[in-house]
């Protein structure tokens, strides 16, 4: 795996402003869009940017690679390790070995904007996984992203079936404080509905240990909540842990993700419901998609979410994987 | 004003100086700030004065507290160990590899010492054999776990089944959390090293003024050694402590966000950043402010955007009231 450290940026940085003051002599913005078609018989080189090591970026970048080596594609990866300064000398980097189009699995939506314009202005076209919320549609490639509101509206769903519409105290374990998180669960309050009383709702910044400590102070503060969503499935775990050692298993947990560990605690019931968004199916589409835009092929697609499965301990058996 | 705060806190301190010990007198500010922040949850919100709720918050400092007592006696020789948090986080990814892979489970838990503390003595080899500062050796050293603790476990959670429960879901006497047990233990051991023992005394004469300490015979670099070495051996327990309550080693456990809550707790229990003076008492303090706080900000559910601002807050104002006194002295 490639790495891209800061002292590397030093040396980038001319090169990048010479190449934006080139192109800003030159007047001629070109956001990759306009470009003719990458003949199929030559070879197209992706720069990956991932945003993380954790489970899910693992998998992510697994699954791409695995894909573009199937069609013949070379990758280049690099990772910000949630750092957006980062990120964008990432991009700086992937600008400077001229691939041929840029894949951000972003840290921060909202501070990508500026790595955006660079490819822009480098005539190097970007496309994103994961999130793409709030960035300008026409300025990027396209993206094949996980709908979080439609996870949340799902769950939402299911806890309506599950209470047959009567009322119940539900609490909410989330993420950090932000755009995914605040989505899921402005979508999941809305789909649940009027009889389900969200009584807690604090944050565990996406972390186990702080899901547990967050879910025993639960326990304390709203002992009759019977309903918890929490955002991830490692955070889940955490909780879980908790309500076992309180010994309050009659607790229903709802989360997201589709792990296998997650998948297999729906089935021996340690979790109520899970989502299945994966990060194989995110790589494969974006690698498929990327192809096929650049190619300009018919068929291809610009912008795609991936697809969800909500598992319970009836279709366990048939939740797709989450790895290669 | 302030000459009547003065006599104030000086009657303060005549009156109640002689029934409390001299670990507490001293951090009279920091109590009254604990005890603050108590009332203010206990009025808004009955769950937190209840039994339960006092056990969870201590079950929930366990951890800290075994770090921050490690810290507090590095620190009080003038030192600094930022790579406990990482040291946590290693250990906890080798137990649990290690139980994963089918050994048995407090052979592995041993194992995770003895890691903890190699790492602690590697620490202490480069500070005192290499003479690198500190704060910049175990800087780079816990940069360089950190990711190894990623590598570790793979980027993925490892789970560790059932084993460990004894530790980390083990009550005593039916009530009391095991991991409680543990941290009190090490707190008081290590209360006792630092007031009681030859070791511990040096610590403190190589913090006041390592030249001197020197000239008086004391075997300063053994000592520091020794130090880190028992830093990373009790970092090595917490990582142990984190695995058995977790059921896994996670991305993201421990690192610098445990690192940096054993500083705080360390700094504003009132032991000198420039060594030489400190207290486990008060590390004992800041360890149960800091827990109480992030549990009444659940208790009160305090909107999440709020929440960094009021922990910042409150250790502001601790670390303030905590000094106060030694200013009036």
């Amino acid at each position: 795996m490639l790495d891209f450290s800061r002292g590397h940026l030093r040396s980038v940085i001319p090169v990048a402003a010479l190449a934006v003051s080139l192109g800003a002599a030159g007047c001629s913005v070109d956001d990759g869009a306009g470009k003719s078609a990458v003949p199929s018989g030559e070879k197209i080189t992706i720069g990956f940017v991932n945003g993380n090591r954790v489970q899910f970026h693992t998998c992510l970048q697994r699954a791409l690679q695995a894909r573009a080596a199937k069609k013949g594609v070379e990758v280049l990866t690099a990772n910000s390790a949630m750092d957006p300064g980062r990120e964008l000398s990432n991009i700086d980097d992937m600008i400077v070995k001229k691939v041929d189009v840029i894949v951000v699995q972003t840290v921060n939506i909202d501070s990508l904007q500026g790595g955006v314009a660079r490819a822009n202005r480098a005539g190097i076209p970007i496309f994103l996984t994961g999130v793409a919320s709030g960035v300008d549609r026409s300025k990027i490639l396209g993206a094949v992203v996980a709908d979080v509101e439609q996870v949340g509206r799902s769950l939402g769903a299911w806890l309506v079936e599950d209470t047959g519409g009567r009322p119940a105290e539900v609490a909410i374990i989330g993420g950090a404080p932000g755009a995914a998180a605040d989505l899921m669960t402005g979508a999941f309050k809305k789909s649940a509905g009027t009889r389900a009383d969200v009584v807690f709702e604090q944050p565990a910044f996406w972390q186990r240990a702080k899901a547990q400590d967050v879910a025993e102070n639960l326990l304390q503060a709203r002992p009759r909540v019977r309903y918890v969503l929490v955002q991830n499935e490692d955070m889940a775990f955490g909780a879980e842990a908790a309500f076992r050692a309180a010994r309050r298993t009659d607790i229903k947990i709802l989360t997201n993700g589709g792990t296998a560990e997650g998948v297999q605690a729906v089935k021996s019931g340690r979790f109520a419901v899970t989502v299945s968004n994966t990060p194989k199916d995110i790589g494969e589409m974006a690698v498929e998609n990327v192809v096929a835009l650049l190619r300009k092929e018919p068929s291809a697609k610009k912008f795609e979410n991936v697809p969800e499965t909500v598992v319970t301990k009836d279709n366990a058996d048939k939740a797709p994987p989450y790895c290669v | 004003m302030r000459a009547d705060a003065m006599t104030a806190l000086g009657a303060l301190r005549g009156r109640v100086g002689v029934n409390l010990p001299a670990g507490l007198t001293r951090h009279l500010g920091l109590l009254a700030v604990l005890l603050l922040v108590g009332l203010i949850t206990a009025w808004n919100s009955s769950a937190f004065l209840t039994g339960a709720n006092l056990l969870n918050v201590s079950q929930q400092v366990a951890v800290t507290a075994v770090l921050a007592a490690g810290l507090t006696l590095v620190m009080t020789s003038g030192g600094i160990d930022f790579s406990l948090g990482s040291v946590a986080a290693v250990t906890a990814g080798v137990v649990a590899r290690l139980i994963a892979s089918g050994t048995g489970e407090w052979t592995a838990a041993l194992a995770g010492l003895a890691v903890g503390a190699a790492i602690g003595f590697g620490n202490g080899a480069v500070v005192t054999v290499f003479r690198v500062a500190p704060f910049v050796a175990t800087l780079a050293t816990s940069t360089v776990l950190g990711g190894a603790a990623l590598l570790i476990i793979d980027g993925q959670s490892v789970s560790i089944g059932d084993h460990l429960d004894e530790l980390g879901f083990g009550e005593v006497l039916g009530v009391v959390p095991a991991t409680v047990v543990v941290a009190a233990l090490v707190c008081m051991a290590t209360g006792l090293v630092m007031r009681w023992t030859a070791f511990g005394r040096n610590a403190f004469a190589i913090g006041g003024n390592e030249n001197a300490a020197r000239l008086a015979g004391i075997p300063v670099a053994r000592t520091k050694l020794l130090l880190y070495t028992v830093g990373g051996l009790l970092a090595g327990l917490g990582g142990v402590m984190l695995v058995a309550r977790l059921g896994a080693a996670s991305p993201g456990t421990g690192g610098l966000q445990l690192e940096l809550t054993a500083v705080a707790a360390v700094v504003i229990g009132g032991t000198a950043l420039h060594g030489g003076s400190g207290t486990v008492a008060g590390t004992v303090l800041g360890v149960v402010l800091l827990g109480v706080v992030a549990n009444s900000l659940n208790l009160l559910q305090v909107d999440a955007h709020f929440q960094d601002v009021a922990v910042g807050g409150v250790l502001l104002v601790a670390a303030v009231t905590n000094h106060l006194r030694g200013r009036f002295r």
